[in-house]
């Protein structure tokens, strides 16, 4: 009897032991979700701010039918109830709203899009989608709106202020903006002496952001209305008004660069007034800048000004798609998701990120404090969307209307670009950056090594862009690095030889520290960049410190004498980082 | 045998059969009706059918048990126009639209009465404090006169001097879809030819081909099934006021209130949307399945279902509801009244007219 039972209890002991482990090892490790037997699985692709957000609404909702449980009304599911599973994904609204049109009229095209839910920013894009397949690919009323974002104008605090001083008005908007550009010493007019004269404006490409569309279209209302438009919503004919588009041309001159990616403008104007005056974002987006969660900690407050002539809800619609690949089935569970994202729980999350609720029985709390620089009225005015053909063409004005550019790519080819094939994927990369450019925009190639030569001057890509590809081509390393001469050169042939209504920019690429410059050193060439800092038009500096023995710390004090900011990139990204640099543009 | 003991084995053993008849009865699967409703009654009709399921319900002398079941929820226009996808093979056993139109209008109905009414809603109009004093300065209520005259511009600036930005929207329920946006076109139809009875010539007439055009154009895009909520969402910077059903209004007050003062006020051309049900009746149709859909009405008219009908906000269908009722009470103040609905009802026009009416407003 002892012998048995000393064995049974080493027994039970072993199993516990074994137990533990088991248990121990599984708290460790993350389990892929798995799919729930007979689910109806759906997708969505959802824009990239909401990212934050629906990451981990997507998984709760995914959990709680994997425990059986409706996440709706929180009941055991009843039989007969299938569960649904549910795959999510961020992507551009105006690539994704691009890909699900292609898989209607062009399917093979390299994007293309299928999910069963599309949640663009902006309705804009599921309008857009109908139109340009000659499709309802989306009933319209029926998107829900998820989470709301009016389009703001991020403005630094002392500049709203001094506009509202000076202008003796608190009702801003394009009218007030437009007045400081006019000035002929712009801010120093509006007393502020201790900054630039010049207004530096950014918004995002229309083409691809949603923000940057519904700005865009808010300037053509603006000018409209300033033209004597007296219309409810804008048409094709008040669009192509020679006067309407020079109105929005005017308000473009503003701008400093533009960019495809709101997280490029968060992070600039999170530097401090030098870097942006104002740059057009979404509301949460303005709030996230002013609690710090941005990588720069903004040096005073930025304050939403929801323009006067008015502006544009953002409210992350939830489009189901009537599309061959989803069934009635995926359909009706499409909306079990979108009245789970709707649930005050839910919805109360989303509001921790910036957005404010879509279910209106969740009232406004935390974040939209007066110290992220938010009202919690928000706008008083809204624009109605036009037409999906007069936001179409709204799109297609953008490439004449816009602040054109000049722009001076300065190559370093000294020898040490032979080593891991640099100057070979520096090639690619600028090639690359100019096949992503207007034609309207005039580029030019300079280069250097011992010393520094303009192999190609600033001229219209049009008709310029074939002899600078092959120029590009040609290329070769050799010698020394004149880095200092050939960056004060070249800023100083920028401010002399071009026009000043247009974008001004100077892009260095280079590996290395100078060690051949005769003519400037760091601080010549500091002062070079900063004498064109009191202009009306600054000349941008935008150095890219290019693999890992770039000068950082000079190339950086050289970015920061231009209020830009240090790219930095290897033969990996060389790439991707300049057609990021060519959407400035 | 003692006759005392037989007596009391007969009585145990009746008891037995009883309790498990009854158990046996539990444990069969209820027989499922399905019911398709408007966006308009689905809350409360959920709800009411909710508390209804719960209480067990049996026909045929409590062997059969029921289970209702909302399946489907379709703007009472889509149906009668034909954009339901119901079809004798498939189509929901009862139907509860917002309107009895919808059954009239439905072609070759194959809907028979259970309940004329289950509850009743008014159309009210409702608006931010501001704008309807801009709409109105001299403080009149308003009315589809004073906002026709207001939609013949496109934005505030054109209508006196309030200094409000933007154009003025309106909020309507879509009347492409519900019978509370088509009744709310009617109504203003009505009162710009000073008629209830909307014909032909009446909907052909220049005056109201234009109204039509400027009222489309200032809801277009913004018509909505949640229309109210849509304006507790947006606040005014989107719609600044509508024609709305009045449970619409009261369910979405409070939310509406917090950005601005709210003010309601009831037409003149008054349409009431009174939610029968109605049974699809055909051969296959069964006993079981009437007497299902009958009992289903009893529940709704009775004391409980109507108590929940006040609880969205719906009239009851017999009398004006309390001035304890929740929703109407915290509303009265604000302008809403719980005496009978005031105003001319409008007599609906011809099924074609109403479907070209519609069709226009797509």
């Amino acid at each position: 009897m002892t012998k048995r039972f000393t064995l049974l209890l080493s027994l039970a002991w072993i199993l516990t032991l074994l137990a533990g482990c088991n248990s121990g090892g599984s708290s460790n490790t993350t389990a892929a979700p798995s799919i729930p037997a007979n689910a109806i699985q759906i997708s969505i692709v959802y824009a990239p701010e909401a990212k934050d957000y629906m990451v981990k609404i997507v998984q709760d909702f995914n959990d709680a039918y994997a425990r059986g449980v409706n996440p709706v009304t929180g009941a055991a599911l009843t039989s007969g109830e299938k569960p649904i599973f549910i795959t999510g994904k961020s992507g551009s609204s105006g690539t994704t709203m691009q890909g699900i049109v292609n898989a209607f009229i062009a399917p093979n095209n390299s994007n293309v899009e299928k999910p069963t839910i599309f949640q663009p920013s902006v309705s804009h894009w599921l309008a857009l989608a109908n139109h340009l397949s000659g499709q309802t690919i989306f009933n319209l009323s029926e998107a829900k709106a998820t989470a709301l974002a009016p389009v703001v104008m991020a403005i630094w605090e002392s500049r709203l202020n001094a506009i509202k001083k000076t202008l003796g008005t608190d009702q801003i908007g394009w009218e007030e903006l437009l007045k400081v550009m006019d000035a002929p010493n712009g801010w120093e007019d509006f007393g502020l002496t201790n900054t630039r004269r010049a207004v530096f404006y950014g918004h995002t490409d229309p083409y691809v952001s949603s923000t940057g569309l519904s700005t865009l279209i808010a300037e053509f209302y603006a000018s409209a209305r300033a033209t004597g438009f007296t219309g409810r919503r804008l048409t094709l004919d008040v669009v192509k008004q020679d006067k309407v588009q020079a109105g929005v041309r005017n308000i473009e001159q503003l701008i400093r660069h533009y960019s495809t990616r709101t997280t490029e403008f968060k992070n600039y104007i999170a530097q401090g007034p030098d870097y942006l005056d104002f740059v057009a974002l979404e509301e949460n987006d303005l709030i996230s800048i002013n609690r710090g969660l941005t990588q720069y900690k903004p040096p005073e407050k930025l304050v939403a000004l929801y323009l006067k002539e008015g502006t544009f809800w953002h409210e992350h619609p939830s489009g189901i798609l009537n599309a061959p690949w989803v069934t009635d089935e995926q359909k009706a569970a499409a909306v079990v998701f979108d009245d789970y994202l709707l649930k005050p729980e839910q919805q109360a999350y989303i509001m921790t990120f910036g957005f404010r609720p879509a279910n209106p029985n969740v009232p406004l709390g935390f974040p939209f404090e007066e110290q992220y620089g938010v009202t919690t009225a928000g706008p008083a005015t809204v624009l109605d969307v036009p037409d999906p053909d007069v936001i179409a063409a709204i799109q297609e004005s953008w490439s004449f209307v816009k602040k054109q550019a000049d722009i001076m790519l300065l190559i370093d080819i000294s020898g040490s670009m032979q080593q891991e094939g640099r100057l070979d994927q520096a090639k690619v990369a600028a090639i690359a950056f100019l096949d992503k450019m207007g034609s309207n925009n005039r580029v030019g190639l300079t280069v250097f090594d011992t010393t520094s030569q303009v192999i190609v001057p600033l001229g219209e890509l049009e008709s310029n862009r074939e002899k600078l590809r092959a120029e590009i081509q040609a290329l070769q390393p050799q010698g020394g690095t004149a880095l200092f001469d050939a960056t004060s050169e070249a800023v100083t042939l920028m401010d002399q030889e071009t026009e000043t209504d247009r974008i001004r920019a100077v892009i260095l690429l280079s590996d290395g520290e100078d060690t051949e410059s005769s003519k400037a050193d760091l601080a010549a060439t500091v002062r070079a960049i900063e004498a064109t800092r009191n202009d009306l038009n600054p000349v941008i500096f935008i150095p890219v410190a290019y693999g890992s023995q770039a000068d950082t710390r000079t190339l950086k004090r050289l970015a920061d004498s231009s209020n830009t900011t240090l790219q930095t990139g290897d033969p990996n990204n060389i790439q991707s980082l300049l057609e990021l640099l060519s959407s400035y543009f | 045998m003692r006759r005392s003991t037989l007596v009391v084995i007969l009585f145990a053993l009746i008891v037995g059969a009883l309790i498990g008849y009854n158990q046996y009865v539990k444990q069969q699967p209820p027989m499922q009706i399905t019911l398709a409703v408007d966006p308009l009654v689905e809350d409360w009709v959920r709800a009411a059918v909710d508390q209804y399921n719960a209480t067990d319900p049996r026909v045929q002398n409590g062997s059969v048990r029921i289970q209702y079941r909302v399946e489907s929820v379709v703007g009472d226009v889509k149906a009668w126009t034909g954009q339901s996808g119901w079809t004798s093979e498939k189509h929901p056993m009862l139907w509860i639209p917002a309107s009895s139109l919808a059954v009239q209008y439905y072609p070759s109905s194959p809907f028979q009465p259970v309940e004329a009414s289950l509850a009743r809603t008014p159309l009210v109009w409702g608006g931010f404090r501001s704008r309807l004093e801009a709409l109105s300065p001299t403080g009149t209520a308003i009315d589809w006169p004073i906002v026709s005259e207001a939609l013949k511009n496109a934005t505030w600036a054109a209508v006196g001097n309030s200094g409000i930005q933007g154009n003025i929207n309106m909020a309507m329920n879509d009347p492409s879809t519900a019978s509370a946006g088509l009744a709310a076109i009617l109504t203003g139809i009505a009162a710009l030819n000073s008629t209830d009875t909307i014909t032909s010539a009446v909907l052909n007439a220049n005056p109201t081909r234009t109204w039509l055009s400027s009222v489309d154009d200032s809801i277009r895009g913004l018509r909505s099934v949640s229309a109210a909520e849509d304006m507790a969402r947006y606040g005014a910077s989107r719609v600044q006021f509508g024609l709305l059903p009045e449970a619409q209004w009261l369910t979405s007050l409070n939310d509406l209130r917090r950005s601005e003062d709210f003010r309601f006020s009831y037409p003149t051309y008054q349409f009431i949307l009174n939610a029968p049900l109605v049974l699809w009746t055909d051969k296959n149709t069964t006993d079981v399945q009437k007497q299902a859909a009958a009992a289903l009405g009893q529940y709704l008219v009775g004391t409980a279902g109507q108590q929940t009908v006040l609880q969205y906000g719906w009239r009851p269908v017999t009398n004006e509801p309390s001035e304890s009722a929740a929703l109407f009470a915290a509303a009265v103040p604000y302008g809403i009244s719980v005496q009978p609905v005031p105003g001319t009802p409008v007599l609906m026009p011809a099924r074609s007219d109403a479907e070209f009416l519609a069709k226009e407003l797509q």
